[in-house]
């Protein structure tokens, strides 16, 4: 049964979790904890920190970010494929290198356009 | 601390509804309104909290609660996949999209006037008027609990054990043009984004900070190259704004 | 979170009357997940710092204990005595958010490799559709879709990553953290990309069918397409995990450390824990898909003998699991080598790389998996005795023509851009070109 296999992975994802909180709470008991005003600031290499931390940052993550979920869909598509190839013909590979030749396609326009250039 | 709090505040009243309204304890249907209730408390938590990156870790909280959900419908596949992409992949994108976006990465959002409330809240509601109008008119959706008889444990294990094959064969024989037509979609999505991205102003103009490919040193410049707009170091406006 | 777990468990004992292995999942979960595993990456750090001593010319830790051997010991017991504090202007939440989710990917992706072969039961193979004796394998689960189970766990690192950098409010940490998640998602490709080759040699997606299929057809590093891909999810995997010469994040000289920045005491201390056993954790991804898993090389494995008598697979799985933490041990010495040997990339490079030289790499592998597949796979799928000498040998000769084109072209490729042109580079530097930009480079006077 498919739900006594994930229970394990529950319980591990529970056991993980209070295995990571566990030193978080230790350290509230045993470590010393004496916070004065210099000590909580932010570290800036000896120089007091200006301005807003959070600002805005440039599109080209966003752009690589995109791409990533474009071609992480895609591996929604391949792995399937590839797991049921054998039982497939021929018509099975033009199919995946049709939509991966469309996939390239954006890719290279991608690239051509220079989106791909890290500045 | 809150999100946690919430979420077995949830548990908590999803318990009680469904002592309240089931009647009886049926173990698995124990489990959905819990997960399901928790989920309906982390949608609520994105769409209240003041904070955009708050607000994300909540619809990542629920996007995790629905892969949990598709699990219990023992599609274990789709929620794997739902974990890849949704949280892997679309959460990353949301948290570059906040960063992107001018003052509202932080905790001083203004806050939108009913005006501009209220549009919102009637597309919400009617989305959810329509999408439950039409799970009750599907003709199946009573009969089919009560009418179709359960496959066998055994059954069940071996389509389970084989799901990616099945869906597999499914997508490349029956779902062809669909299949096709995703990429195209996919294609079209990011030649479109790319495109749309590209004639920005302040990106093209990389001749007042492109590094020479020869450039052996990061420098400060290449630091500070990477906040908005491609300002140059000396001025950094954004860095001292208010 | 009591009430959903424990109704769970009610559910299964009252609804399914199917046994569930309850004493083995505490064993995995106490022995291994709480004991063994942790206990493994104390090592393995104590191990880096000596092998990186020895790459420096110098002796390493040997002061605690018999050849340092208590050194990591003695470094978590100062972690936990160190002052514990947050940043006053930092997300509190979210910060202590950040290194648990990092542990739970590690953690949680460990629970999928089959260490050992296990048992074995009569199961219908995937590609044959026959029914013959198949491994267990010795993992805590079996998922029938383990593959993107594993890449759906480590992806939930980048999003703790993101989190420790904004929350700190640190203008280093969020450049640190912006900056590898951006490389993380960029190398995930290529990751996923190369483990679909292998996907489609065993038609399963679970780690215990992929194993067994090796074991019966032999590692798919032996054939040109799987070397390929080996190298690749290799070289991905230095970039998710955040090893050099993939350590942008960590740049000391430019980020100061990048998004653990902000982060003391065992705080800290769990984000190191979290690296190195994602190290540990892709290292043993690597030797189940690519180095046959715990079987022994240039030996067939006797499968015959798994399955009668419980001593003897508990001898067999011994065997099994040391073999397989010595190939996971190699592995991780490459980590620690790679780190001495070569420095870091710069990040415009560290993109290009990913996305004009691996992901084309990785497409074009994927086609040259499916010719082997075609030549040497299909053709004897249901005849017992595998594929024939000279069929191996012709299918091995003609992907691996294709694949030294594929490399050299997608080379070619990269270096029509411009901006990677040997041209270009002789032009500005007068020197000899490469693919990792050179940085001030420490050499030995």
């Amino acid at each position: 049964m498919i739900l006594s296999r994930y229970l394990f992975i529950g319980m591990l994802l529970l056991f993980a979790i209070g295995f990571a909180v566990a030193p978080l709470v230790l350290i509230r008991i045993i470590a010393p904890r004496r916070p004065t005003p210099h000590k909580g600031q932010t570290v800036e290499c000896g120089l007091e920190t200006q301005g807003e931390t959070w600002i805005r940052f440039r599109l080209q993550y966003y752009i690589f970010a995109l791409l990533f979920v474009v071609f992480d869909v895609e591996t929604v598509f391949l792995y399937p494929w590839a797991a049921s190839y054998v039982s497939l013909g021929w018509y099975a590979f033009v199919e995946m290198m049709v939509f991966l030749a469309m996939l390239t396609v954006g890719l290279v326009y991608a690239w051509a356009i220079g989106a791909l250039k890290w500045q | 601390m809150l999100l946690l709090m919430l979420v077995s505040a949830g548990m908590l009243v999803a318990g009680l509804w469904e002592i309240l309204i089931f009647r009886e304890f049926g173990p698995m249907r124990g489990v959905f309104v819990q997960i399901a209730g928790a989920a309906v408390l982390c949608a609520v938590g994105t769409v209240l909290a003041r904070n955009l990156i708050h607000s994300a870790l909540y619809l990542v909280a629920f996007f995790f609660l629905v892969a949990c959900l598709f699990i219990m419908l023992e599609a274990e596949f789709l929620a794997v996949m739902q974990v890849l992409v949704f949280i892997g992949a679309v959460a990353i994108l949301l948290m570059f999209g906040i960063m992107l976006t001018q003052d509202v990465q932080g905790d001083q959002v203004e806050a939108h006037s009913v005006l501009r409330r209220l549009p919102a809240a009637i597309v919400a509601i009617g989305l959810f008027v329509m999408l439950a109008v039409a799970v009750q008119q599907r003709p199946d959706f009573s009969k089919a609990r009560t009418e179709r008889a359960a496959p066998s444990v055994a059954a069940r294990e071996r389509v389970l054990n084989q799901m990616p094959q099945e869906l597999g064969l499914d997508l490349m024989q029956r779902w062809c043009l669909p299949f096709e037509l995703v990429g195209l979609l996919l294609t079209a999505s990011l030649v479109g984004a790319v495109a749309l991205a590209q004639p920005v102003g302040s990106l093209s103009a990389g001749s007042d900070g492109t590094p020479s490919p020869g450039s052996l040193t990061e420098t400060p410049e290449h630091l500070s190259r990477e906040v908005a707009g491609g300002t140059h170091s000396s001025s950094r406006p954004d860095l001292v704004s208010p | 979170m009591n009430g959903l777990w424990v109704s769970i468990v009610a559910m299964k004992m009252a609804a399914l009357s199917e046994p569930v292995p309850w004493v083995a999942w505490f064993l995995w979960l106490f022995v291994g997940f709480a004991g063994l595993f942790p206990l493994l990456v104390a090592y393995i750090v104590w191990g880096e710092r000596k092998v990186a001593a020895r790459f420096q010319d110098r002796i390493g830790p040997n002061r605690v204990g018999p050849f340092g051997l208590l050194q990591s010991i003695a470094d978590l017991v100062k972690l936990l005595f160190k002052e514990d504090f947050t940043p006053a202007r930092a997300d509190f939440l979210i910060h202590a958010l950040a290194p648990v989710l990092m542990l739970i990917s590690a953690m949680l992706s460990l629970a999928v490799i089959p260490f050992g072969f296990g048992s074995v039961s009569m199961r219908n193979d995937p590609v044959t559709g026959v029914l013959r004796p198949t491994l267990t394998g010795f993992s805590a689960v079996d998922l029938p879709s383990g593959v993107p189970y594993l890449i759906a766990v480590s992806s939930i690192a980048s999003l703790g990553l993101f989190l420790a950098g904004w929350s700190s409010r640190n203008k280093y940490a969020l450049l640190g953290s912006m900056r590898s998640v951006a490389q993380m998602v960029s190398y995930e490709i290529p990751q996923v990309l190369a483990t679909v080759p292998i996907v489609l040699w065993s038609g399963t997606l679970s780690l215990t069918g992929i194993l067994d299929r090796q074991v019966e057809t032999g590692w798919y590093v032996l054939t040109p397409p799987g070397f390929m891909a080996f190298v690749i999810f290799m070289i991905s995997s230095f970039a998710e995990v955040n090893r050099a010469p993939f350590d942008l994040p960590e740049a000391e000289s430019e980020l100061i450390a990048g998004f653990h920045l902000e982060y003391s005491s065992m705080r800290f201390g769990l984000f190191f824990l979290a690296e190195y056993m994602s190290m540990f954790a892709v290292c043993c991804i690597c030797t189940t898909l690519f180095l046959g898993g715990g079987a022994i090389p240039f030996l067939a494995f006797p499968r015959g003998l798994l399955g009668g008598y419980v001593v003897v697979d508990l001898f067999l799985n011994l065997i099994t699991i040391l073999v397989f933490s010595l190939k996971v041990g190699l592995l991780i010495f490459l980590f620690f080598w790679v780190r001495a040997t070569l420095p870091r990339m710069r990040v415009d490079r560290l993109m290009a790389f990913a996305w004009k030289l691996l992901i084309p790499l990785c497409l074009v592998n994927l086609l040259i998996a499916a010719i082997w597949f075609e030549i040497v796979i299909r053709p004897v799928a249901g005849r017992p005795d595998g594929p024939g000498f000279l069929q191996w040998w012709i299918g091995f000769g003609v992907t691996a023509l294709l694949e030294v084109l594929a490399f050299f072209g997608a080379v070619w490729l990269y270096r029509q851009d411009s901006e990677h042109s040997l041209k270009t580079w002789r032009s500005s530097t007068g020197s000899k070109p490469s693919i990792i930009a050179w940085r001030s480079v420490p050499t030995k006077v």
